[in-house]
C-alpha cells in the first residue's frame, strides 16, 4: 500500500520507479545499452527474468527490436528473447543518462 | 559376490548448460526416459559403474532457478527434498557464469552434497574469460571439477570428486548467501520457531524454509500446511514480512535476488579475470541474419520446408519397405493358416495392428532427428523468436509452428513433436489444433471425393479445405483461449543460446530415446485399438447372406467350363460376388450396425448410413475410409484413383456436390486416428483431454457439415 499512497497524487506516474529518465524495454533502441530497472506486473515475470540474469541494476544490450514481435537482449553473456507483451512491463533507463 | 552400493546422484543446471551432454557422457547407452509422476515432464536416469559403486545418474530438468513458478523447478526442487540425492552435481556454463551461479547459491541453500562441474571452460576461456577455479571453490564452499561435456573432459575427475565426498564426506561447506542485517533478523526469528517442530527440520533445512516463506513461495506453504506447527509459523511470518516491508521500498523478492547476485558479483570478480570486456562474435552475426524479419522468415520458411520433407519424403522409402514387410508375412499366415477367424485375427488384427505402429517409425525418427539438430545447433529457438510474432497474435506459442507444420503429414509425429513447447498450456493448445492441419491421410478422401464430384475443379475444391483448417484451427485457438485455458499462458522469455556444432552421438540419442519411448508407450495402446477395431469390423459373422455366394461362384465355374463366358468374364464376376459379400459381411458387423444406427444423427449433414460405415472406419486411420467405401459400394478395396469407385459415387442419386462438401468438411474435423488419440494420450496422461479432443472434434465437424448442407440447402445450392 505504501506504493499506492505515495503516487496517489500524481497517478499518471503510477507505473515508473521515480526516476525521469525511465522508459519501456519495448521502446528500447537497437544496439543501445540499459540499465535493468524492474518489472511492473506478476512474480513470475519478475522471477523469471530474473534468474535468466535479467535483475535490477544489470548492463544489457538490445540486439533486436523493430516494433513487433519480441525484443532480444544480451546480457551476463547470453541472449533472451523476451515477448513484445512483457518487453512493455520491463522498465529500464540508458547507460550513463 | 558383493553387493554393490547405489550412490544417486542428480545433475542440476541451466537449461543449455551442457547437462544432458554431460548426462549422455556418464550413462552411455544405459538410459531410461520416463515421466515424472502425473506430468509431462521426461525424467531421464542411467547407470554407471565406476571404482566398485553403482551409480545411479538422474538428469534433473534444465532450470534458472529454484521458484515455485515452472513446473521444471517444482520438479527439480522436489527431487532433492524428497528422494535426497547423495551428490549433486551443478553443471556451471563457465562461459555464462554469473548467470549459472544464480541457481548454484539455491542449491547451496538445500541440505545437499553439491559439486560444480565447471562445463564449457574451453569456451569461456576463448571468450577471455580466466576462471581460477581452486579459488572459486572457496569463495562458494563448493568443490569444482573443470569439464568440457562435448569433449568428455572432466568426466573420470567428476566421478572421483563423487566418491570421494561419499568417502570421506564434504571439505567445504556451501557458503550462503548473506541477505543483510534485517532479512538475517527475520530469518533467525523463523529459523527458531521452525527448529521447534522436528517432523519439520526432520526432513527440511529451516533456514530454506525461512527464506522461502519470505519469498512467498506457494508451495513451501502448502507443504508447511501440514504440520502443526504451521499456523504459528506462518502467523510469524506475516509479521517478518510487513517489518520488512516497511524497511523496503523494493519488493522483497526482489531484494533478495538482488544479494545473490551481489554475492556471485562479488566472487566472479575475486576469482575471474576478464582479459576483454565483450567480444562480437560469430553468433552476433549469424543472429542478425536469423532473427531479422525478413531474411530470418526466408531461412525459417526453407528450414521448415527441409524438416518436413526429410520427415515424410526420407521416411517414404522405408516406411514402403515396413509395408512390403508387414504384406509378405500377412501372405505368409495366410498361406499356412485356414481361412477363418484365427487367420484374419492375425492377419488384419495382429500385423496389421504392428504395422499400423511400426509404420510411424521413419516418420518419427526422422522428425525427432530433424528436432534435435534444430535443438543442439540452438536454431531452435531463433525459429520460435522468428514465428512468435505471428503465432502470438493467434494466441499460440512460437515453436507450436513446427509441430502444427509437420501435422500436415501426420498427427502422431506432430503430437510428439509438441514435447519442445515447454509451457503445458501452450503444449494443450497446440495438441488441440493440430488435427486441423490436415493430415496426409486424409488427403485420398478429398482426392476421391473432389475427383468424383468436381472433375475440373478438384484442386480449387481441395485447396478451399485446407484453407478452411487454417481458420478452424484459429478460431478454436482463440476459443479454447477464452474459455477452457484462460490466462494461463506462461510469459515468453526465452534462452537464445550460443550456436554450437551437435555431436553425432548425442543427435542419434535424442532420436532413439524419443522414437523408443513412442514405440513402448504408444504402441501397446495403438495395437490393442486395432484389434477392438477389427472386433467391431468382423463381428458379429454373417452366417446366411442375402444371396447364395457359393452356389454363384459355382454357377460362374461352372458357366466358364462350358464355355459360356471366358475367363475374365468369370474373373469379374466372382470379385463382384465377393465385393458383394465383404459388403455384406461389414454391414452387419458391429461397425456397420453403429453406421447404420447412426444414419438419424447424421442424416442432417446429409449422410447415409453408408457414408457413416466408411467414417466409422476412418478411426483406424483415415486412409481406411476410402477402401472401406470401395467395400461398401460393391466395388472392392480400392484406393483413390479407383475409376470404378468415383463413378459409382457421383452417379449415385442419393448424393449430391453439396453433401460432397459436407462430407469433406467433415472428413476434415471430425475425430484423429486411434493411432493419434493414443500418441494423444500418452503425451497429455490425461483421458479427460483426450475425451475432450475426440468430443470436440467430432461435435465441430458435425456442427460446420450441418450449416454446410443446411445453408447450402437454404440457397438453393445442391
Amino acid at each position: 500500500m505504501w506504493r499506492w499512497g505515495r503516487h496517489w497524487k500524481h497517478r499518471e506516474n503510477y507505473n515508473d520507479t521515480g526516476s525521469d529518465d525511465m522508459l519501456y524495454l519495448s521502446e528500447a533502441g537497437e544496439g543501445k545499452v540499459y540499465v535493468m530497472l524492474g518489472v511492473g506486473g506478476g512474480q513470475r515475470l519478475r522471477q523469471k527474468l530474473y534468474s535468466m540474469g535479467l535483475n535490477p541494476g544489470v548492463k544489457f544490450r538490445v540486439i533486436t527490436n523493430n516494433g513487433r514481435g519480441p525484443v532480444g537482449v544480451e546480457v551476463r553473456d547470453t541472449r533472451l528473447a523476451i515477448g513484445r507483451g512483457m518487453a512493455q512491463r520491463v522498465k529500464i533507463r540508458e547507460n550513463g543518462s | 559376490m558383493v553387493l554393490k552400493k547405489e550412490i544417486v546422484v542428480a545433475l542440476a543446471g541451466n537449461p543449455n548448460s551442457g547437462k544432458t551432454t554431460i548426462f549422455n557422457n556418464l550413462t552411455g547407452a544405459n538410459q531410461h526416459v520416463g515421466n515424472y509422476p502425473g506430468v509431462t515432464v521426461e525424467k531421464k536416469e542411467g547407470h554407471l559403474n565406476y571404482r566398485g559403486y553403482r551409480i545411479k545418474a538422474v538428469d534433473l530438468p534444465g532450470t534458472y532457478s529454484l521458484s515455485a513458478y515452472s513446473i521444471d523447478e517444482i520438479i527439480a526442487r522436489k527431487f532433492i527434498i524428497e528422494q535426497k540425492p547423495d551428490v549433486i552435481i551443478d553443471i556451471v556454463d563457465a562461459s555464462n557464469i554469473e548467470r549459472n551461479l544464480y541457481l548454484t547459491t539455491q542449491l547451496s541453500e538445500l541440505n545437499v552434497h553439491l559439486i560444480i562441474a565447471l562445463n564449457m571452460s574451453d569456451m569461456a576461456k576463448n571468450r577471455g574469460i580466466i576462471i581460477n577455479t581452486e579459488y572459486l571453490a572457496q569463495l562458494m564452499g563448493i568443490p569444482i571439477v573443470p569439464t568440457v561435456g562435448n569433449k568428455k573432459k572432466g568426466m573420470t575427475e567428476l566421478l572421483n570428486a563423487i566418491i570421494e565426498i561419499v568417502e570421506n564426506g564434504v571439505s567445504l561447506t556451501p557458503v550462503q548467501v548473506s541477505y543483510g542485517k534485517e532479512i538475517e533478523r527475520e530469518l533467525s526469528k523463523l529459523n527458531d520457531i521452525i527448529s521447534t517442530d522436528s517432523t519439520i527440520t526432520n526432513s527440511y533445512k529451516p533456514r530454506w524454509l525461512s527464506l522461502k516463506l519470505l519469498e512467498d513461495d506457494a508451495e513451501v506453504y502448502k507443504l508447511l500446511k501440514q504440520h502443526k506447527s504451521s499456523e504459528q509459523i506462518f502467523k510469524e511470518a506475516d509479521k517478518s514480512k510487513a517489518r520488512l516491508k516497511s524497511l523496503y521500498r523494493e519488493n522483497l523478492s526482489e531484494i533478495i535476488t538482488d544479494r545473490r547476485y551481489g554475492f556471485i558479483s562479488g566472487a566472479c570478480s575475486e576469482a575471474i579475470n576478464r582479459t576483454a570486456e565483450h567480444r562480437h562474435d560469430v553468433s552476433d552475426k549469424i543472429d542478425y541474419v536469423l532473427i531479422h524479419p525478413i531474411s530470418g522468415l526466408l531461412i525459417f520458411a526453407g528450414m521448415m520446408w527441409l524438416v518436413f520433407h526429410l520427415t515424410f519424403t526420407l521416411a517414404e522409402k522405408p516406411m514402403e519397405w515396413i509395408e512390403l514387410a508387414m504384406a509378405s508375412l500377412a501372405n505368409l499366415f495366410l498361406n499356412i493358416l485356414p481361412e477363418g477367424i484365427l487367420n484374419s485375427l492375425i492377419v488384419d488384427g495382429i500385423i496389421g495392428g504392428v504395422g499400423g505402429v511400426i509404420v510411424f517409425l521413419p516418420n518419427i525418427m526422422f522428425l525427432f532427428l530433424a528436432i534435435a539438430v534444430l535443438e543442439d545447433t540452438g536454431y531452435m529457438s531463433r525459429a520460435a523468436f522468428i514465428m512468435d510474432r505471428i503465432m502470438h497474435r493467434i494466441g499460440l506459442h512460437g515453436k507450436s509452428f513446427i509441430p502444427m507444420l509437420i501435422g500436415y503429414g501426420c498427427s502422431v509425429p506432430a503430437y510428439l513433436g509438441s514435447r519442445i513447447i515447454e509451457d503445458k498450456t501452450d503444449r494443450l493448445v497446440t495438441m488441440h489444433v493440430i488435427t486441423f492441419m490436415s493430415c496426409g491421410a486424409r488427403l485420398p478422401i478429398y482426392v476421391l471425393v473432389c475427383g468424383a464430384f468436381w472433375p475440373d475443379k478438384a484442386g480449387n475444391v481441395m485447396f478451399s479445405i485446407y484453407v478452411l483448417g487454417i481458420v478452424v484451427a484459429i478460431v478454436m485457438v482463440k476459443l479454447l483461449r477464452a474459455t477452457r485455458f484462460k490466462g494461463l499462458s506462461a510469459p515468453f522469455v526465452m534462452e537464445l543460446p550460443p550456436y554450437r556444432i551437435p555431436t553425432i552421438r548425442s543427435l542419434l540419442i535424442h532420436m532413439w530415446e524419443r522414437s523408443w519411448m513412442y514405440l513402448r508407450k504408444a504402441g501397446t495402446v495403438i495395437l490393442s485399438f486395432s484389434i477392438i477395431m477389427w472386433f467391431l469390423m468382423t463381428f458379429p459373422q454373417k452366417k446366411t447372406y442375402d444371396k447364395d455366394y457359393d452356389a454363384l461362384v459355382k454357377l460362374a465355374n461352372h458357366s466358364f467350363s462350358s464355355e459360356k463366358i471366358t475367363l475374365s468374364e468369370r474373373d469379374s464376376l466372382i470379385t463382384a460376388y465377393e465385393n458383394s459379400r465383404s459388403a455384406e459381411n461389414l454391414e452387419y458387423s458391429i461397425a456397420g450396425r453403429i453406421g447404420k444406427n447412426i444414419e438419424p444423427i447424421i442424416k442432417p449433414l446429409g449422410f447415409d448410413w453408408r457414408l457413416g460405415i466408411a467414417l466409422i472406419s476412418g478411426f483406424v486411420a483415415k486412409e481406411v475410409v476410402v477402401s472401406t467405401m470401395g467395400t461398401i459400394y460393391g466395388v472392392g478395396e480400392t484406393d483413390e484413383g479407383s475409376e470404378a469407385l468415383r463413378a459409382s459415387l457421383a452417379a449415385d442419386p442419393k448424393y449430391s456436390k453439396l453433401i460432397a462438401y459436407a462430407f469433406l468438411v467433415f472428413v476434415l474435423l471430425y475425430v484423429p486416428c486411434m493411432a493419434a488419440m493414443a500418441v494423444f494420450l500418452r503425451e497429455t496422461r490425461s483421458i479427460k483431454e483426450t475425451l475432450f479432443q475426440i468430443g470436440y472434434t467430432t461435435a465441430l465437424a458435425w456442427f460446420l457439415a450441418m450449416v454446410v448442407y443446411q445453408g447450402g440447402k437454404l440457397l438453393g445450392l445442391s
